[in-house]
């Protein structure tokens, strides 16, 4: 469907997205059920509207990326070039059209898993092999010092989301404790109770 | 769609030329996509 407004930029737009590297060559979508195919178009199985949830997707900037954990170990990053009708979200995308524009591997010191070195080599010789065969360049990402502070921020706030969680847990399995323990009570009362009013011996 | 947020607007996107990565390479047919329900980090 094409929409009766005439487009207002006659450019593509860009999204940030994230792929598992797939053997030999290959990015393959998080959710593991697509392979994006090198040198081809990659079209949505329907048409995006506002009120479905199909098309291609992709987040707005790199830092909404980050804050959602797309940027675990071992993941590729990249910019994304859409096109075709593209429905705009709070922090993101969905379109028609996709293919990427340049692939990065995350230098970033502030990884959930904490590890890099080897595998981090591993990942960009990988990341090189992919790039070639989709036509697009590669580039390490390193964060400037302002995301740098931001990423830590963030991943304090992931760890304290985390802490509370558990504490709420805890908490949680306190009272169900307690409550578990009351209902114990008040049956054996209430069995007391009837044992004296009936005359019988306990 | 909690991933990206609600949605806000839509549009017709139709770019002059194709991404920097395609436009030296023979066009084929798109490869067709499974919906992308959103999915765990």
């Amino acid at each position: 469907m094409k929409h009766d407004a005439v487009p207002d930029f006659c450019e593509y737009r860009v999204g940030w997205r994230a792929w598992k590297p797939m053997e030999p060559h290959y990015l393959c979508a998080m959710n593991g059920n697509f392979i994006w195919t090198p040198k081809r178009i990659v079209q949505a199985d329907k048409e995006p509207t506002m009120t479905n949830t199909h098309g291609v997707w992709a987040f707005t900037t790199l830092f909404d990326l980050r804050r959602m954990g797309y940027d675990t170990s071992g993941n590729i990053l990249g910019r994304v070039a859409f096109w075709g009708t593209v429905v705009h979200h709070e922090t993101g995308l969905r379109a028609e059209f996709a293919y990427p524009l340049e692939l990065y591997v995350d230098r970033s010191e502030n990884k959930r898993l904490g590890y890099r070195s080897s595998s981090h080599d591993e990942l960009w010789e990988r990341a090189l092999r992919i790039g070639a065969e989709y036509n697009v360049p590669v580039k390490l990402l390193v964060p400037s010092e302002e995301e740098t502070i931001a990423l830590q921020k963030l991943e304090a706030a992931r760890i304290e989301e985390e802490r509370l969680r558990m504490l709420a847990m805890v908490e949680h399995r306190k009272q169900a404790q307690k409550d578990r323990e009351a209902k114990r009570r008040a049956i054996a009362r209430a069995a007391l109770d009837f044992a004296k009013k009936h005359g019988f011996k306990m | 769609m909690a991933v990206i947020g609600e949605p806000q607007r839509i549009e017709y996107v139709e770019p002059l030329e194709l991404p920097p990565p395609l436009r030296e390479l023979p066009i084929e047919a798109p490869v067709s996509t499974p919906d992308e329900q959103e999915v765990p980090a």
